[in-house]
């Protein structure tokens, strides 16, 4: 009996071992580089880049390592020539809640900066898959996201009844939140800066309401001081600083935040100019409210118009004047938003099982 | 034998009894098909900041963002044997799309089917980038003319007298677009800008009159109501707003020393105020005589305004001034912090047989607010009225002729002084 019983505990433990590591494959994501020399996904990996998705990822080194692994998220790149230029083609394959099979490729040019940006939303949407069915998790989460500029279904027609083929869709790559917020903080003390040196070239102007110090004790006589109403010229406080608070909103508002974040972004900037470009004055009432408010309403106003500029206008340099006038930040930091940002389109395809089985022979042949 | 009649029998009354439950279950099923997907369909727009508006075999849905974009998206469904056809039509910005989609009505998963691949293609030909909405939400207007201020009652231009005058309205409205009953208006939804200047044609010898004026309004939470039939419209928009509004008789600094010929020639006031909150209400009648607008707003805020009683000084008398005019060194602009109370009407009644009648009165009531200079009892009122006749040449094109009458009212220390004078300004507009 001991014997038997050993062997029974040994198969159990085996058993339970197996079942552990099927479990860690179906929740994993398997990368495979198929064109030699290019191996991106390898090198993501061991950037720790599929870390950041909470899954764990294994880098294949054999496609019949991939067939087992029936539950997992199969990832491939490969680099082909087109006109010329060097394309990275990437597909991934997944099985949804539903069993259902299918394979989202996507194009980019080698060394794209959006790779990880789409392989970030694409594995995203595989894994929101899992849990439902590709196409639920298409229309309801995916879709909701606002950087989905064009999405396209392609039909069939088949036993007098009809079908999707295939989904495609534009997919606006962003930069992130953390981005735009370091941006916006960048771009206000920069414009801070370009304040202080109007403010020191035209220094003789502004000494007249120099009371402190540029020390420490200085600063704390003037946090302890408070604020008072300023008796600066009528063009200073209803035009210049209106117009600085135009800036500070557009800065914030052309960086992805909403018009409250915006006023509170614009009210920011004034403090940092109240405490720290005019640290020799006292804070002013005023100009801590029509700065911000000014930039709010004012701010607001000519962002509208300056849409209805951009949208309605066809010729390119008087548009671009235009609108350069009516939002300065907003020109400014779609050009940034261009360099570090861009747009892909990816495709859903669904796969019935024959399908499968043509195309892992068509891999294994790649391979 | 009896007892097989009565199987029969009962078969038959079960069979009687249960068909309209399916001929029923049948129809209803679609219905039910076709409002799912337009549920679906509403709330996806929802998420993604769409107005929508859903009936049985409609959904309606508007965006705003800086623009007017509309969709219409008709269902409806039709059975034949074990088919079933859905037609979808789509009006996207003024396209029109009809596409049909069949289904086996026989097949386990035909409504879910059917729902997955009617709301895709809802789906895609909403995201889809297919151009602006041909209804503009913009309207705006650009006036050139001539102005003359006059500090008697003399108000006809004479040459070499007067400035040449350019105006912009802008006026961004899309709710009115809607043709909805009624609808809640966020933050931006309806905003007006108004400005002008004058830029003289002597300003050497007139002390470079250069009135220039801006005013910003902005919605902060409003309601728009409509009631339409087909012999008139009217249209309600009320709310909280927030704005700003300026006005400077000049644009040089050096003619705002209060010692300057400018101020005793012709005293003005000067101001800036934020209207923190203001109610507003714009009410308009469309009927085939016309259209009848009244528009009234009363807000408060902080300001910054002159008085008459910094007007005309020497630069002795610029020396001993009163506190209340506190910018004792450098600039010597004499102006006070208070608060606004603004108020102002207008009437309107365009296209009468191609004319246009408005009235305007403006009220502010600037109190001085400064803890400094209470004790000082400083206010300042201004009444401006303004009458104006126009001729609408074509649609785009009007000739107006406008008058307006100031009158300011200063007070300091249980002093009172007033002064008035008139605007004449001829303009040609033209609406875009």
């Amino acid at each position: 009996m001991q014997p038997m019983r050993l062997t029974a505990i040994k198969f159990i433990f085996l058993l339970s071992f197996s079942s552990a590591y099927a479990n860690e494959i179906s929740n994993s994501i398997v990368l495979f580089d198929m064109s030699l020399g290019y191996n991106i996904l390898q090198a993501l990996q061991n950037n720790g880049f599929f870390n950041s998705l909470h899954v764990h990822s294994i880098y294949a080194p054999t496609l019949k390592n991939n067939q087992a692994m029936d539950k997992s998220i199969t990832i491939t790149s490969s680099l082909t020539e087109l006109n010329g230029k060097s394309i990275a083609h990437y597909s991934l394959f997944g099985i949804d809640g539903k069993n259902q099979q299918y394979r989202l490729w996507w194009q980019l040019e080698q060394n794209s900066s959006l790779t990880e940006g789409a392989l970030l939303r694409i594995v995203n949407l595989a894994i929101n898959s899992r849990n439902n069915t590709i196409n639920e998790t298409l229309l309801n989460d995916f879709l909701y996201e606002n950087d989905i500029n064009n999405f396209a279904v392609r039909y069939n027609f088949e036993n007098s009844e009809n079908a999707i083929d295939e989904y495609s869709a534009l997919v606006k790559i962003s930069p992130s939140s953390d981005h735009y917020f370091w941006r916006t903080t960048i771009e206000l003390i920069l414009l801070n800066s370009f304040g202080l040196i109007n403010y020191f070239v035209n220094k003789d102007a502004n000494i007249v309401d120099w009371e402190y110090q540029p020390n420490g004790e200085g600063f704390k006589r003037k946090i302890l001081d408070g604020w008072c109403l300023d008796t600066n010229n009528f063009r200073t406080n209803s035009l210049y600083h209106i117009y600085a608070g135009i800036i500070y909103y557009q800065t914030a508002r052309s960086n992805n935040y909403g018009p409250f974040a915006s006023f509170i972004w614009c009210f920011a900037g004034s403090t940092f100019w109240e405490y720290i470009g005019e640290y020799r004055e006292q804070v002013s009432t005023n100009d801590q409210i029509f700065t911000p408010i000014g930039g709010l309403i004012f701010g607001e106003g000519l962002r509208q118009l300056g849409l209805y500029a951009e949208r309605n206008i066809s010729l390119g340099i008087i548009r671009g004047v235009i609108c350069f006038i009516l939002d300065p930040m907003r020109f400014i930091n779609r050009q940034l938003d261009r360099w570090f940002g861009g747009e892909f389109t990816f495709h859903l395809q669904f796969i019935n099982p024959a399908q499968t089985i043509i195309s892992n022979a068509i891999i294994e042949q790649l391979r | 034998m009896k007892r097989k009649f009565s199987h029969i029998f009962f078969l038959c009354i079960v069979t009687t009894l249960l068909f309209p439950y399916f001929a029923i279950s049948e129809v209803h099923n679609e219905d039910v098909v076709v409002s799912s997907i337009l549920s679906r369909f509403e709330q996806m727009l929802k998420k993604k900041g769409w107005y929508t508006q859903k009936d049985d075999f409609t959904c309606k849905a508007f965006r705003f963002e800086s623009d007017y974009h509309e969709i219409v998206a008709q269902l409806s469904a039709s059975r034949k044997n074990t088919l079933t056809s859905f037609e979808v039509t789509i009006i996207k910005n003024g396209n029109l799309t009809i596409k049909t989609f069949t289904f086996k009505n026989t097949s386990p998963n035909y409504a879910d089917t059917a729902e997955k691949i009617i709301t895709s293609h809802l789906v895609s030909l909403a995201l889809q980038n297919n151009g602006v909405s041909p209804k503009n939400p913009h309207f705006t207007s650009l006036s050139i003319g001539y102005s003359r201020t006059n500090d008697n009652t003399d108000i006809l231009p004479e040459k070499k007298k007067g400035g040449y005058y350019l105006a912009l309205s802008y006026t961004y409205d899309p709710s009115q677009l809607t043709g909805l009953e009624w609808m809640r208006l966020n933050f931006g939804e309806f905003l007006t800008i108004n400005a002008w200047a004058v830029i003289d044609t002597d300003p050497i010898n007139r002390n470079y009159i250069n009135e220039n004026f801006l005013n910003f309004d902005i919605i902060i939470l409003g309601r728009h109501c409509q009631k339409e039939n087909t012999k008139h419209r009217y249209r309600l928009l009320y709310g909280f707003f927030t704005g700003m509004e300026y006005f400077r008789p000049g644009w040089k600094d050096n003619i705002l020393l209060w010692n300057h010929s400018l101020y005793q020639d012709q005293p003005h006031i000067q101001y800036m105020l934020w209207r923190a909150i203001a109610c507003r209400i714009c009410s308009t009648y469309f009927c085939n005589y016309g259209i009848y607008t009244v528009n009234f707003m009363v807000g408060l805020g902080p300001s910054i305004n002159s008085s008459l009683f910094a007007v005309g000084w020497d630069q002795e008398e610029e020396l001993h001034r009163s506190p209340l005019f506190q910018s004792l060194t450098g600039s010597k602009q004499n102006y006070y912090y208070s608060t606004a109370y603004p108020i102002s009407l207008s009437l309107a009644a365009e296209y009468l047989w191609r004319f246009n009648f408005t009235f305007s009165y403006n009220f502010y009531f600037f109190y001085a607010s400064d803890p400094a200079i209470r004790n000082e009892k400083a206010y300042d009122i201004v009444h401006i009225l303004k009458p104006s006749i126009g001729i609408q040449l074509t649609e785009k094109l009007l000739v107006q002729i406008n008058w307006e009458h100031w009158h300011i009212h200063s007070m300091l220390n249980g002093k009172h002084t007033s002064h008035s004078w008139n605007r004449f300004f001829m303009e040609t507009k033209y609406y875009f």
